[in-house]
């Protein structure tokens, strides 16, 4: 099973894991739920429909990050993944 | 900053900042610690893929230090190769841990086990439902299925009676091997004693007890001598998950216990009772010739280097392997 995280559970950080799976899925928890899960989701599909990635597991706890660092964790979680020998 | 504990003068200082929190440390924990001003305000352990004895000073809260130690726990933990991680917690953090992505499984009022990273424990329970039911072909939800917990340390006649008995009361029994290797005989050792010599019932599937059946995580202090308070709370999370999780999940009629000397088992078989209440039934301890059979008889006579006496307690089918993993051992 191929795995890749990323990122931390500091303020203004988020912690992101990814598992290789048949399907995309995705869940957030976020400590800004209640305003952006879903704009937070949908940027999520965004970067991964970017690099091609439709056969992910990818969970992502969320401690108020902006866009640029969710994307940053995500992209370097991915390359983690792939170049895991879990 | 965080530091890793390694100096024995660290670990005290840390044992003594436990020690407000009502908490300790084992020697096997691994402990990192944030200082300020020579003082440490913040400590966490790990022991495998455990998280346990957070602990931030008053003064120090709301800068989500927490935050910081369990990501640096998280990658010690992805460092290892573990990727799902257990928390045990005093019941008033569950909150913060819930915050960091944690699903709570169990809450005794005071203390609470919780779970986090890819692993959960409704696939691990699936994960076994599946693995029965290609075993025997049946679907589980239409079948009697009991149920046994073990930890063969090793296998006895005792213990082997007790199966069989609980086998002739449902329609198919799985019996579950505790995977903690705390014991003189290793897990390995254990499963293919307990694998070997149940081979002859058809109706028995032998499996690993998984890190939720009276693991290390649920319940550390199966390995002890006496339960005190703080581990009796430990005992009753383990009940709870297994009555929460385990009978529903798996359609569990009963679980089975054998009637027990020891103390500790004694008190962890009345929690059982008390969480499981009608799932579980005890069966009296069996005898031979007047000698109470048990795996620490077996034990004994194996340090005294009887070993023919000892093998006289055990299965046959099993004898000749135990025999050869006893020999290893002197």
């Amino acid at each position: 099973m191929k795995i890749g995280i990323a990122g931390s559970l500091e303020s203004n950080d988020c912690l992101v894991t990814i598992k290789e799976s048949e399907t995309l899925s995705i869940k957030v928890q976020s400590i800004v739920d209640a305003f952006y899960h879903d704009q937070i989701v949908a940027f999520i599909e965004s970067v991964l429909a970017d690099v091609n990635h439709d056969k992910v597991d990818v969970t992502v706890i969320d401690k108020g990050a902006l866009n640029y660092t969710i994307k940053a964790r995500l992209l370097t979680a991915l390359h983690r993944m792939e170049v895991s020998h879990a | 900053m965080i530091k890793q504990a390694l100096l024995e003068k660290e670990k005290q200082r840390i044992e003594v900042f436990l020690s407000n929190f009502d908490l300790g440390l084992s020697y096997r924990d691994e402990t990192y610690f944030i200082e300020e001003e020579n003082q440490i305000i913040a400590t966490i352990s790990l022991d495998g893929h455990i998280i346990k004895g957070l602990a931030i000073d008053e003064s120090y809260r709301g800068l989500n230090l927490t935050g910081e130690l369990v990501s640096e726990a998280i990658r010690v933990m992805t460092s290892k190769g573990l990727y799902s991680y257990h928390v045990f917690t005093k019941s008033i953090y569950t909150d913060i841990f819930q915050s960091l992505g944690f699903r709570l499984l169990a809450d005794t009022g005071k203390v609470a086990f919780m779970e986090g990273g890819i692993d959960t424990i409704d696939s691990v329970v699936n994960g076994i439902k599946k693995r029965i039911e290609v075993h025997f072909g049946i679907e589980l939800s239409k079948h009697d299925i009991g149920c046994v917990v073990v930890n063969c340390n090793p296998m006895t006649l005792g213990h082997y009676q007790l199966i069989e008995k609980a086998s002739k009361e449902h329609e198919f029994l799985i019996v579950f091997v505790v995977e903690t290797d705390e014991s003189v005989f290793t897990f390995k050792e254990r499963f293919s004693l307990v694998y070997l010599g149940l081979k002859e019932f058809h109706n028995i599937l032998v499996l690993p007890s998984t890190s939720y059946i009276v693991s290390k995580s649920t319940f550390p202090s199966y390995f002890l001598k006496e339960l005190d308070e703080r581990e009796r709370e430990h005992a009753k999370l383990d009940a709870l998950i297994f009555m929460n999780y385990f009978i529903p999940l798996l359609n569990i009629k009963k679980r089975h216990v054998g009637g027990e000397t020891d103390l500790v088992m004694v008190a962890y078989n009345q929690i059982l009772k008390d969480t499981l209440k009608d799932h579980l039934q005890a069966i009296e301890r069996f005898t031979e010739a007047g000698v109470t059979i048990s795996a620490s008889l077996v034990r004994k006579l194996m340090k005294e280097q009887k070993y023919d006496e000892a093998l006289r307690y055990v299965p046959k089918a099993i004898r000749p392997l135990l025999k050869g993993i006893m020999m290893e051992k002197k």
